[in-house]
């Protein structure tokens, strides 16, 4: 990959941001590679990581409130991004050298970072509670959806039963064909309702579970993704 | 799950249709509910699927 490709590619992934803050930030990347110049550029890509990851970085930045005051701050905002994502890259939050900003940019980023690492530390034990919790919760829910699907599929093998029954005894009053016709018709009326009903319980459990249970691990590994910067 | 959707729709609509068929038939003989009734051999399956009894199996299984 070259310097081209990684922009390419980062500016695709940027999606999270508005297209100003896009722009602010290719410019800041095209700068980092004209500081580096072309001998070590290679070098620079295999710092920076893939641009996918840079994104989700500077996302879980944006998402944290470390770039985003900076890059809110008006017209100013321009420079002040493109140097905190260069900050950011080496792990440097410095404020501006700018006198007047200074007061401004200093108490957004303490706070940040006072919010930041107590939560930081917070979240991470909670994440497999909470994951188990939700899986408890999910298992308890598919339970019920279970139960009540199964009262539904009951009445799905009712009709089932009653087809049975109704071809039974139309075969046994086959000498009188209107009365053998008429069960039959009972019989085949039955079976077409008892397979709909069978099937749509089965259906509808299988996929609410399926469901529940994809929404209450994805959304806790997503989160954990998020979390470790992944 | 489409496919079986598509499957059991069909197999429900040609059951429907044959009991169609089969009622309209057996209307034609000169069928009905009424001489079903008086059909001796028909009975105990009418006592069986009569409302009475089903509401009767279900307060058993029930429980009440």
């Amino acid at each position: 990959m070259n310097r081209q490709q990684f922009l390419v590619e980062l500016n695709q992934y940027l999606t999270f941001f508005t297209p100003e803050e896009k722009a602010k930030i290719i410019a800041a990347y095209g700068a980092r590679f004209d500081e580096n110049g072309q001998d070590s550029e290679a070098a620079l890509l295999a710092e920076l990581g893939t641009p996918m990851m840079v994104a989700i970085d500077l996302k879980r930045r944006k998402e944290a409130g470390e770039r985003i005051p900076a890059a809110g701050d008006g017209g100013g905002g321009t420079d002040d991004l493109a140097e905190g994502i260069a900050e950011a890259e080496s792990e440097d939050a410095l404020p501006q050298p700018d006198e007047a900003e200074q007061p401004e940019t200093v108490p957004s980023e303490t706070v940040v970072t006072a919010g930041e690492s107590p939560s930081a530390g917070e979240e991470k034990p909670s994440f497999g509670a909470d994951l188990v919790l939700s899986i408890i919760g999910s298992t308890l829910l598919s339970i019920l959806i279970a139960a009540f699907f199964l009262v539904i599929a009951a009445a799905g093998a009712g009709f089932l039963v009653a087809m049975s029954y109704l071809f039974l005894t139309g075969l046994k009053t086959l000498l009188y064909p209107a009365d053998a016709l008429l069960l039959f018709s009972g019989g085949l009326v039955s079976l077409a309702v008892g397979i709909v009903v069978l099937w749509l319980a089965a259906w509808s459990a299988i996929s609410l579970i399926a469901k529940l249970f994809r929404a209450a691990c994805g959304k806790r590994i997503r989160t954990a993704g998020k979390e470790c910067g992944v | 799950m489409k496919k079986i959707w598509k499957r059991v729709a069909l197999a429900a609509l040609i059951f429907l249709v044959a009991g169609g068929i089969c009622l309209c038939v057996s209307l034609y003989l000169g069928g009905s509910l009424n001489r079903l009734y008086q059909n001796a051999a028909v009975q105990p399956l009418l006592e069986q699927l009569s409302s009475e009894h089903i509401l009767d199996l279900l307060s058993a299984l029930l429980g009440q």
